[in-house]
């Protein structure tokens, strides 16, 4: 299984890695991370209204179940939130992933660090083909998904706009 | 290149700038009448001042008891300050209020209220140097400062008042460590006496007792500043309030607060001092050391040029390979010229050498500025590229070092540049002195805001830290850095043509009065010297007070300050200098006038002059009038004042001599702008238009800003200053900000300058592509306009908002009028909002479900069951999801790039291209594939404009079409075609409140992109 799964990480860089939105990237062994599982990271480019770049990294979560994989995908859009905000993020976060089709944004424990994080759980009765399929248009749309959000929680971060009007932004409500 | 310590204090030793004199922040924070510049001449000085602060001098003494209740209330409320409801807070506000009056009185009735140099000293230099300064730091303690500084009045005073003398001690020790270290303590002395001082201010105030001391110094420079603006247009003004806050800015700008914070000042004076010093120069490296660093730095050009070539011979790349490298050479010679005598060479290195060879005889030549693409002789010339050519004449002078610095940045970037090259390309070819301009940018990104406004000062002293901003370089920033400064260009070159002439103007007065005849003069000038008669020296002299005028007035109005605002409330220390200098100047220029202007000409003014006199001015009433309607100001405006000005009447300087006349106007060679100046004031009046021109154009209200946003148009002040109330503010640390804030010509509210043509009007390539042609809303961020929102009902709302702006515009083509460039836009706009409301009508997908949930009128509450995912249903069924159709981010891109193409026209540029025979590429360009072809084809186009990438273009287009928007909405008054933008706007579907100013350039943006 581990075997399969280290197969498909790479075989996800090696299409991942042709999109101009992917930058560096590589995959890191568990061993290496010190982490229960292999994890491919790679710079996400020109993300965002501001264009910067951010860490994505997709990896298998190491659950047992059997047959089925869970292929997660994480994108880190802050590590340092600043600790005032913590409140509002948290309560634009849950306002936002109410409207989200797929993932959520997730505050971190340390109160600072916001993720927009989905995981998909895929049959692993499937071909490899099928799978990287999955998990690429997995990437594809959670980074998009990300993006499209990100910059109405940015507002709201900057102290920009409340909570209430960024779900107004989206709900258009008038 | 080499970057051992070695290479660096080599060129530290070698272009050093700092000097060893005192550099204190406070040097130009002017408090009580003794600014500290007024070291230099302490006999006979005379101030300057003008109307408006010669009230304030004369303060009116404090009010022998406390304010009673009813005035509290008043002068809270003069405040801002919220009243106080809770009677029981009052009664202890009350308390308070009436110790601090005690206090004041207390202070009043000491015999010298002030602190005042002497030329005794306290204390000797030996003592000095263990003194601990922290210790006279009273803030930050439990009894309140001002409580201390009363009590230990005579102390302070006496360490004070022994600075001069101090100082002329301390010159006189020989150079080293502790001459550093008593430099340091001295400057740090400036410092706390200039605290103190301006708290001796506030205790003469009456306000200081009426309001909350610890309170108002909370509030931010930012807010202190709006309120003294509105304090300044206010008529009549209250002075007392005025003078209180312009204190506690004075208090914010000097910034100690505690026993600490003096030590921290004094830790960064030495380590200031040490660095201007320069690190003691090493030891001459030992010749083989040498020999060793050259090597390193030569194999370090070379595989620069290596990664260069192997970029320029990739497939994909269509940089003239040529010119890149005559671009290379050139950059990197002087480098290369000195590290090429190792001996012995390798292989390679001889190689190298003679391929370096063959360049350097072209090293010269014109075509060596520009390293090209191919697509260089195809870009129209409207369309708004950085161009290197067509700059120069009015860019500031760069000093040597600076343009060594220049050099080397240049050199970093090509050898970082990897796939980035034809933007670095474009950067290289700007002129140096913008070069410079977008390095100070990308270091100083978040100080953007508030630094804009010593932007072209810092400009002066500033020196890249070129190894931390380019190591890895972020071509993002660069793209975005570039591209503000291009905006600023024309701002740029204004303010340097002045600086020129205003060199010219000095030139001519030191021939003309003999007193400054430079060595190069020509025959003629010096003819001229000897022969000058006393009127072409009064003109002369009249003229540079005039030139120095315009420029102050740009520096005040870059600054954001109202022009009767003293200087020193400029918050950047840099451009407070400036303003000082310029002034300071003028002085000396208008007491050199006063002598030679005879007794008899002085007493033609018999009256009072009056600033809006056009007699004074010389301003043509009929054109004063007209240009009082005109809507905003823009720094085109003031110079063509001072121009007509001088062309309204025969004699300048005439001007200047009616003010002289008058008494209380006196100047003298050792008058120096002083306390209380309001600079602009007294220099209003002597430069006559420059006062008109202010009173008559009177900082206007423009469209759709709020007073506050008024105080700061100018670039980057903006920014930082309003909030949202309007510019990309948000994006701290983002040079976005300065882009979208940079002026506009079509916006009536900038007061600088020009505008590079926007880019949607630029046209395109090969044919006359209108506007209309897709060019505005892309695929992507239309789908996203609308269907960001989830009900029918909106979406109903929406095609009705949308007809209402056809309308409008269809009823224009109908009668024949033509459709302005914005309207164009807007039109393009509304094509898309159509295409794309009908598209998501048509996939509306789940009809029962559409049915039912468009009863919902707000949130899918209404169908119990269905709530918890009803708003994933609603997502889907209908017009659209919540955040845009597309969440894929390879399909986004692709919707993006589609748009660029489109308004770039990339396909027409690619069968150029392809059809060309005879480039010198022609043959790598047939082998290429289109889709590659079409990729370096649009990176070439982009970074010609400065776009690092089309997501940047794309942005760029988002950012302009949201400010349309906004100016247009909330715009007072309103425009005619208001209704079609604010139905544009609505479409957007974010909740428009336009009392707020809702939504802001940000949030469209951030709607459209997302």
């Amino acid at each position: 299984m581990e075997e399969r799964k280290r197969r498909l990480l790479e075989g996800l860089w090696e299409q991942l890695k042709e999109q101009e939105f992917i930058g560096e990237g590589s995959l890191f062994t568990a061993d290496e991370l010190g982490a229960p599982m292999d994890v491919l990271r790679a710079e996400i480019a020109e993300f965002g209204v501001e264009l910067t770049s951010v860490l994505g990294e997709f990896f298998f979560i190491p659950l047992d179940d059997e047959g089925i994989l869970y292929f997660s995908v994480v994108i880190t859009l802050l590590n340092e939130a600043p600790k005032e905000a913590a409140a509002d993020i948290a309560a634009a976060t849950s306002r936002l992933n109410y409207y989200l089709p797929c993932g959520a944004y997730a505050l971190g424990n340390d109160d600072r660090t916001l993720v927009y994080r989905n995981t998909l759980p895929l049959s692993a009765d499937i071909s490899d083909e099928a799978l990287l399929k999955c998990m690429f248009t997995a990437a594809d749309v959670a980074v998009g998904a990300a993006e499209g959000t990100e910059g109405s929680l940015r507002l709201v971060i900057k102290n920009e706009i409340s909570v209430e009007e960024m779900v107004a932004m989206f709900t258009g409500s008038r | 290149m080499g970057k051992g310590t070695y290479e660096e204090s080599r060129l530290r030793k070698n272009y050093q700038i700092h000097t060893t004199e005192t550099h204190a922040v406070s040097e130009n924070i002017n408090v009580s009448g003794f600014s500290l510049q007024y070291l230099e001449d302490m006999d006979g000085a005379v101030q300057v001042q003008s109307p408006i602060m010669k009230k304030l001098q004369a303060l009116p003494a404090i009010p022998a008891n406390p304010p009673a209740v009813a005035d509290l209330v008043a002068q809270r409320q003069q405040a801002q300050l919220k009243p106080i409801t809770n009677a029981k807070k009052r009664e202890k506000e009350m308390a308070r209020v009436r110790e601090r009056h005690t206090l004041q009185k207390d202070f009043a009735s000491q015999v010298r209220p002030h602190f005042v140099y002497d030329d005794n000293m306290a204390l000797s230099l030996d003592e000095l140097e263990n003194l601990d300064l922290s210790e006279y730091m009273y803030d930050g303690q439990k009894t309140d400062g001002f409580h201390k500084l009363v009590s230990n009045y005579a102390a302070l005073g006496a360490l004070f008042g022994s600075i001069p003398a101090l100082k002329t001690a301390i010159e006189g020790e020989p150079a080293g460590e502790r001459k550093d270290a008593l430099l340091a303590k001295l400057s740090t002395l400036y410092d706390l006496r200039a605290h103190y001082a301006v708290m001796e201010q506030l205790l003469s105030n009456k306000y200081y007792a009426a309001l909350p001391y610890e309170e108002m110094k909370k509030l931010s420079y930012k807010d202190m500043r709006m309120r003294l603006d509105e304090l300044y247009e206010a008529d009549p003004r209250n002075t007392e309030l005025i003078d209180y806050y312009q204190n506690l800015i004075r208090l914010k700008e000097v910034g100690l607060s505690d026993g600490a914070s003096v030590q921290e000042r004094m830790r960064e004076y030495t380590k200031q001092d040490a660095a201007a010093g320069g690190p003691a120069a090493p030891n001459a490296p030992a010749p083989e050391q040498e020999e060793r660093e050259k090597r390193k730095e030569l194999t370090s050009i070379m595989d620069a040029y290596k990664a260069l070539t192997k970029r320029l011979d990739a497939p994909d790349c269509l940089m003239d390979p040529v010119h890149c490298k005559l671009v290379f050479f050139k950059t990197f010679a002087p480098d290369i010229a000195r590290c090429l005598n190792v001996d012995p060479k390798t292989p390679e290195m001889t190689a190298f050498e003679q391929n370096y060879n063959t360049y350097v005889p072209l090293l010269d030549s014109a075509t060596a500025d520009r390293s090209r693409g191919i697509l260089n002789d195809k870009l129209p010339a409207n369309l708004p590229k950085l161009d290197g050519q067509g700059a120069g004449a009015g860019d500031p002078a760069l000093s040597d070092e600076q343009k060594e610095w220049v050099r080397r940045s240049g050199a970093m970037l090509l050898k970082n540049g990897g796939k980035n090259l034809p933007l670095v390309a474009s950067f290289l070819s700007m002129p140096p002195a913008q070069q410079l301009s977008v390095l100070y940018l990308i270091e100083h990104k978040d100080q953007a805001s508030s630094g804009n406004a010593g932007f072209f000062v810092a400009l002066n002293n500033y020196r890249p830290d070129v190894d931390k901003a380019l190591q890895k370089p972020d071509f993002e920033q660069l793209s975005v850095a570039m591209r503000g400064v291009m905006k600023m260009k024309p701002a740029m070159s204004a303010y340097a043509a002045l600086s020129q002439s205003i060199h010219a103007a000095d030139r001519s007065v030191g021939i003309l009065t003999g007193e400054n005849i430079p060595a190069d003069a020509t025959e003629e000038e010096q003819q001229a010297a000897a022969n000058a008669t006393a009127e072409q020296k009064q003109t002369a002299i009249a003229s540079a007070i005039n030139e120095r005028g315009k420029l102050l007035l740009v520096l005040y109005r870059t600054a954001g300050l109202h022009p009767d605002m003293p200087p020193d409330m400029a918050e950047d220390p840099v451009l407070r200098k400036k303003l000082y200098d310029e002034i300071n100047a003028i002085l000396k220029l208008a007491a050199k006038l006063q002598d030679l202007v005879a007794p008899e000409q002085a007493d033609e003014a018999a009256n009072a002059i009056s600033y809006d006199d056009p007699q004074v001015t010389g301003v043509k009433e009929e054109k004063l009038a007209k240009d009082k309607k005109k809507a905003g100001f823009t720094f085109r405006d003031a110079v063509d004042y001072t121009k007509d000005g001088l062309k309204y009447t025969d004699k300048p300087f005439r001007n200047i001599v009616k003010l002289l006349g008058k008494d209380n106007a006196p100047f003298s060679a050792k008058t120096e702008y002083a306390h209380y100046g309001a600079a602009m004031g007294g220099i209003n009046g002597l430069l006559g238009f420059i006062g008109s021109i202010y009173k008559a154009h009177k900082i206007r209200l423009a469209d759709g800003l709020t007073a506050a946003d008024r105080t700061a148009q100018a670039i980057g002040v903006t920014g930082g200053f309003i909030g949202s109330a309007g510019g990309l503010t948000g994006m701290a640390g983002s040079i976005t900000k300065l882009v979208t804030d940079a002026p506009k010509f079509t916006n009536p509210s900038s007061w600088i300058g020009e505008y590079t043509t926007p880019l949607w009007e630029s046209t395109n390539v090969v044919d006359k592509i209108t506007v209309a042609s897709g060019a505005l809303s892309i695929v992507a961020g239309t789908a996203q306009l609308v269907s960001s929102s989830i009900q029918v009902a909106r979406e109903n709302s929406n095609k009705r908002d949308v007809e209402n702006a056809r309308q409008t515009i269809k009823n224009k083509e109908d009668n024949g009028t033509a459709l302005s460039e914005e309207e164009k836009l807007v039109k393009v706009f509304l094509n898309h909002q159509d295409r794309a409301i009908t598209r998501a009508k048509v996939s509306g997908g789940i009809g029962i479900a559409t049915g039912i949930l468009a009863m919902a009128s707000g949130v899918l509450t209404m169908t119990g069951f269905l709530a918890p995912i009803g708003a994933i249903i609603g997502l889907t069924s209908l017009v659209g999801d919540v955040f845009g159709r597309i969440f894929s981010k390879c399909a986004r891109n692709r919707d993006r790039r589609k748009t660029v193409d489109e308004r770039l026209n990339i396909d027409a540029l690619v069968t150029q291209v392809r059809t060309a025979n005879n480039h010198p590429l022609h043959d790598k360009i047939a082998r290429m594939t289109d889709s590659r072809l079409k990729d370096a084809v649009r990176q070439e186009a982009l970074a010609a404009m400065g776009y690092a990438s089309y997501h940047d273009c794309y942005r760029d287009t988002c950012v302009e079409s949201a400010e349309l928007l906004y100016r247009k909405v909330f715009a007072d008054p309103r425009p005619a075609d208001w209704q079609m933008y604010r139905d544009s706007m609505s479409s957007l579907g974010i909740r428009i409140d336009e009392e707020k100013k809702r939504p802001t350039i940000e949030e469209m943006v951030t709607k459209l992109m997302g």
